[in-house]
C-alpha cells in the first residue's frame, strides 16, 4: 500500500463512529492545523471585539460592563488556546464547558454594556464571538456537544436580541426581524460546525477502516512473498543440505555410521543458524549510531516505533545535518527508561524548524517528548513508557 | 495506518467536512433572509419579491453545488451563477425599498437584507483543494456576489455606503483558510512520514513473526528428527521416524503450511479497527505479551455512551492485567454479546482461578477497579472462578447499538 494513496474501500455512508469520538481522536495530527486555525478565529475575535468597542463607543452605557466583556473574551480565548495546546488533556469536554461559559458571559456583559443605548443589535461582537468559537471548537468536540451549545447559544442571542428591543429607543423593524438578525450567525456557524465534525469524523473514521483492510492486505502479501522466496528454507543449510539429506534416508529406509555423523552434523549446523536468525533491529538503519546496551527497541510500543522512525527518516533526508552525526541512543535507568537523538548541524536551529512538525508529532504521541538545541547538536528527548515486559 | 491513526492526507475528508460546513452557514443565512423578505410581501403588497426569493433560492443551490464539485471551472461557472441569483434578488429588494420608503429615505446599500446573503456567497472557496483554489474562488465570489449587489443597488437608486462586515467577513475568510492550509501542509508532511513510517514498523514486525515462526518450526520437527537420527543406532528406521520424515519432507516442499495457523495470523487488534475501546485495550495487553482472542458482537460496544465507555475500558484493562499477572496464561478471550438494553462482555482465561469467596490481596484491583468502575456505569459485575478452572470475568453495562 501506497501512504499517499489510502484505500478507499470503505464507502462513508456505512460506517458510524463510536459515541463520543471526535476526529482528532482518530486523527491527532490533524491538532496542528486545529490548533492554527484556533489561533486565527481567536485573533480576529479580540481585534473584532476591541475594534467595534471602539468605533461603538457611542451606543456603550456601562464601560465597566463594556471592559468586563473584553477581559471574559481574552479569557474564555485564552483557556482555549491553552487547553488545545495541552498534550496530554486537551480541549476536553469540561474544558471546552469552561470556555463556553466564559464566551457567553462575555457576550452578556458586551450586551448589557450597551443596554437602552444600542441601535443595532448586529454591531455587537458577542454574538459574532460566540459562533466563531463554536466554528473553532468543531475539530476538538462531537457534533452532538457542538449541538447543545448552538442550541443554548442561539437561545441566550434571543433573550439578549428581546433585551435590547424592550430597552432600546422605539425601532419600526419588527422583533422577529431583530431576533433573526441576531441569531443567524450563531445558528449558521453552530450547524456548519456541527455538520464539520459529524462529516470529518465520519470520514476519518471511514479512513481508518480503509487502512486497517489495506493493512492486512499487505500482511497477507507480506507472507506469501515469505514463502515464495523461500523464508523457511533458506534457514542455514535446511534446503541445500538438510532436505537432500532426509529425503535420502526416507528413500534408503535405513541408517548407516556415517549417516549418524552427519546427522550431528547439520544438527549443529542448523542449530547455530536457528538461533542466529533473529532479525537485526531495523531501526538501527536509519541511524549513523545506534546505541541500546539494555535493548529496549524491540520492546518498545509499535506506536513509538513508528513516531521515532519518522523523525529519524525526516532528519536523515534532511541537508543540513551534519553526515555521520546522527545517533539514537536508548537508555534504562533506575526508575525510567528514555531515549535521545542527537543529530549535529552547522545551521542547527534551522534544521530544528525544518523538522519542528514532527518534534509536534514526537509531543503528540509521546507526551514526554521535549527538544534542545546545544552548541551545533539538536537533542530530542523522550521518555519510554510502554515496554513490554 | 499501522498504528491507531486514521489520517486525512489528501485532504478529502477536511474538504467534505468543509463543504458541509459552508453549506450550512449559506442555507441559514439566506434562509433568515428569505424569511424576513417574506414577510414584507403583505406589508409593501409587492409580489415581486417572489422573483427576489427566487434569485436566493439559485444562490443557495449554487453555492451548495460550488462547495461541492471537485472541478475548478464549474466550481467558478456556480459562483457566477450564484452571485447572478444574488444580484437579482437584489435588484427586487433594492426597488422594493426605494419605491416604498422613496430615495432620501431608503436604507443604504449595506443594509442588512443587502449584506446578510452576501455572506452565504463568500463561503463558496472554502472546501477547494488548494489554497491559491480557495482564494481564487472565494475572491471571485467578493465581485460577483456583493460587488454586484452595490452595482445593482446604485442602479436601483440606492444611496451607497461601504459594507464593512460584509468585507470583514470576506478579510477573516482569507485568513481562516490560509490558517487552515498552512496547518494542514505541515500536518499532511508529518502524517504522510508517519504512514510511511508506521508501515515499515508494520512490514519489521510481520518479518519478525514469520522469522520467529520458522525458526520455531524448524526447531520443533527438523532440529528434533536430526537429533533423533544422531542418537540412532545403524540400522532400518522405524515407521516413526519414517513418518517424522515425510511430515519434514511435505512441510519443506510446501512451506505455505509452516506459516498457517492463528499464531502466526494478525493480531487481535487489527481486526478491531471500528472498535477503538477494543483497540486500546487488546493492543496494550498483546504488548505486555498476552494473547487474546476477541468475538461476538464487538461493534455493540461503540453504542455504549462516552463516559461509561471509559468505564468499561478500565475494567477490560483490569481483567487482562489480573490474566497476565495471576493466571498463569498467556491466552485470554473478550466476548461480546448485546442483549436490550444492555451490552455485555466477558473477558475469560483457562488459568489457575482462584477462590472467589476466599481470594485475598491480589484481587483487589479485580474486585474494586472493575466492579466500581461498572456498577459506577449503572451496570453489573459477576465474577466465576475456582483453583485450577480458569476466571471469566462477566461486565454489563448499559448500551444500546447504533
Amino acid at each position: 500500500m501506497s501512504a499517499r494513496t489510502p484505500s478507499r474501500s470503505v464507502p462513508l455512508g456505512s460506517v458510524r463512529a463510536p459515541r463520543g469520538t471526535t476526529a482528532l481522536d482518530f486523527d491527532p495530527l490533524a491538532a496542528i492545523s486545529a490548533r492554527g486555525f484556533l489561533i486565527v478565529v481567536a485573533t480576529v475575535c479580540l481585534v473584532s471585539a476591541v475594534a467595534l468597542t471602539v468605533t461603538t463607543a457611542a451606543q456603550t452605557s456601562s464601560w465597566p460592563l463594556a471592559i468586563g466583556a473584553l477581559v471574559a473574551l481574552a479569557a474564555g480565548f485564552g483557556w482555549f488556546i491553552r487547553s488545545a495546546f495541552d498534550f496530554t488533556v486537551g480541549v476536553s469536554t469540561d474544558r471546552f464547558a469552561t470556555v463556553f461559559a466564559l464566551l457567553a458571559v462575555a457576550t452578556v456583559l458586551n450586551s448589557l454594556g450597551s443596554l437602552g443605548s444600542n441601535l443595532l443589535v448586529r454591531d455587537d461582537w458577542g454574538l459574532l464571538t460566540l459562533a466563531l468559537a463554536l466554528m473553532a471548537a468543531a475539530p476538538f468536540r462531537t457534533a452532538a456537544e457542538l449541538g447543545l451549545y448552538t442550541g443554548i447559544s442561539t437561545a441566550l442571542v434571543t433573550v439578549l436580541s428581546l433585551l435590547h428591543v424592550f430597552f432600546s429607543p422605539l425601532t419600526p423593524v419588527p422583533i422577529a426581524v431583530i431576533v433573526l438578525v441576531a441569531v443567524a450567525p450563531v445558528l449558521a456557524l453552530g450547524l456548519g460546525a456541527m455538520g464539520y465534525a459529524r462529516v470529518l469524523l465520519a470520514g476519518i473514521y471511514a479512513e481508518r477502516l480503509a487502512q486497517a483492510e489495506a493493512r492486512d492486505r499487505q500482511f497477507d502479501a507480506q507472507r506469501q512473498r515469505f514463502i515464495d522466496d523461500d523464508g523457511v528454507g533458506s534457514i542455514g543449510p535446511l534446503r541445500e543440505e538438510v532436505v537432500p539429506f532426509l529425503a535420502r534416508l526416507r528413500m534408503a529406509g535405513e541408517l548407516t555410521v556415517d549417516d549418524r555423523l552427519r546427522a550431528a552434523e547439520l544438527t549443529a549446523r542448523l542449530q547455530a543458524a536457528v538461533d542466529g536468525s533473529r532479525p537485526a533491529d531495523s531501526l538501527g538503519d536509519q541511524v549513523d549510531v545506534f546505541i541500546d546496551e539494555a535493548e529496549l527497541s524491540l520492546r518498545m510500543h509499535e506506536d513509538d516505533r513508528a513516531t521515532i522512525r519518522a523523525v529519524l527518516r525526516e532528519l536523515n533526508q534532511s541537508p543540513r545535518r551534519t553526515p555521520g552525526t546522527l545517533v539514537l541512543e536508548l537508555l534504562e535507568g533506575e526508575e525510567d527508561r528514555f531515549g535521545i537523538i542527537r543529530c549535529s548541524s552547522a545551521d542547527v536551529r534551522s534544521l530544528r524548524a525544518e523538522v519542528l512538525p514532527f518534534i509536534r508529532m514526537m509531543r503528540l504521541m509521546m507526551s514526554t517528548a521535549s527538544d534542545e538545541v546545544a552548541g551545533d547538536e539538536l537533542l530530542l528527548h523522550f521518555d519510554l513508557q510502554r515496554l513490554a515486559s | 495506518m499501522t498504528l491507531q491513526i486514521a489520517a486525512d492526507v489528501d485532504g478529502r475528508s477536511t474538504s467534505r467536512a468543509l463543504a458541509t460546513a459552508g453549506s450550512w452557514l449559506a442555507v441559514v443565512f439566506l434562509a433568515a433572509t428569505a424569511l424576513i423578505v417574506t414577510a414584507f410581501i403583505p406589508v409593501t403588497g409587492r409580489a415581486d419579491i417572489v422573483v427576489g426569493i427566487a434569485g436566493l433560492v439559485v444562490t443557495g443551490f449554487a453555492v451548495v453545488a460550488a462547495l461541492r464539485t471537485g472541478s475548478q471551472v464549474r466550481a467558478v461557472l456556480y459562483t457566477v451563477a450564484a452571485g447572478l441569483g444574488l444580484a437579482l434578488y437584489a435588484f427586487v429588494v433594492a426597488g422594493v425599498s426605494v419605491a416604498d420608503a422613496g430615495t432620501a429615505a431608503a436604507p443604504t446599500s449595506d443594509f442588512v437584507l443587502l449584506s446578510m446573503p452576501e455572506f452565504a456567497i463568500l463561503v463558496v472557496g472554502i472546501a477547494a483543494r488548494s489554497l491559491a483554489r480557495s482564494l481564487v474562488l472565494g475572491t471571485l465570489a467578493l465581485l460577483v456576489g456583493p460587488g454586484l449587489v452595490q452595482l445593482v443597488a446604485w442602479q436601483q437608486g440606492m444611496r451607497l455606503a461601504l459594507d464593512v462586515p460584509v468585507l470583514a467577513s470576506w478579510l477573516a475568510l482569507v485568513l481562516f483558510v490560509t490558517a487552515l492550509w498552512i496547518g494542514r501542509r505541515e500536518a499532511a508532511r508529518g502524517t504522510a512520514q508517519m504512514l510511511d513510517s508506521a508501515l515499515a514498523e508494520e512490514r519489521h514486525l510481520a518479518e519478525a513473526r514469520f522469522t520467529a515462526r520458522a525458526a520455531a518450526w524448524v526447531g520443533d520437527t527438523v532440529l528434533t528428527d536430526l537429533r533423533a537420527l544422531a542418537a540412532t543406532p545403524p540400522g532400518p528406521l522405524g515407521d516413526r521416524m519414517l513418518q517424522s520424515l515425510d511430515r519434514d519432507l511435505a512441510n519443506l516442499a510446501d512451506t505455505s503450511l509452516v506459516l498457517s495457523g492463528p499464531e502466526i495470523g494478525a493480531s487481535a487488534s487489527r481486526s478491531l479497527a471500528s472498535v477503538p475501546l477494543l483497540v486500546s485495550v487488546v493492543r496494550a495487553a498483546e504488548q505486555q505479551g498476552l494473547r487474546i482472542r476477541v468475538t461476538g458482537d464487538t461493534e455493540v460496544i461503540n453504542g455504549v455512551r462516552p463516559a461509561d465507555a471509559r468505564n468499561l475500558e478500565r475494567a477490560i484493562s483490569e481483567c487482562l492485567e489480573n490474566v497476565r499477572r495471576h493466571s498463569g496464561q498467556i491466552d485470554a478471550e473478550i466476548a461480546v454479546y448485546y442483549s436490550a438494553p444492555e451490552v455485555s462482555v466477558m473477558v475469560s482465561d483457562a488459568g489457575v482461578g482462584f477462590d472467589v469467596d476466599a481470594a485475598g490481596d491480589e484481587t483487589v484491583g479485580l474486585r474494586v477497579t472493575v466492579v466500581d468502575s461498572i456498577v459506577e456505569t449503572g451496570g453489573s459485575v459477576q465474577i466465576w472462578s475456582r483453583p485450577g478452572t480458569g476466571t471469566a470475568v462477566f461486565m454489563t453495562v448499559p448500551g444500546a447499538p447504533r
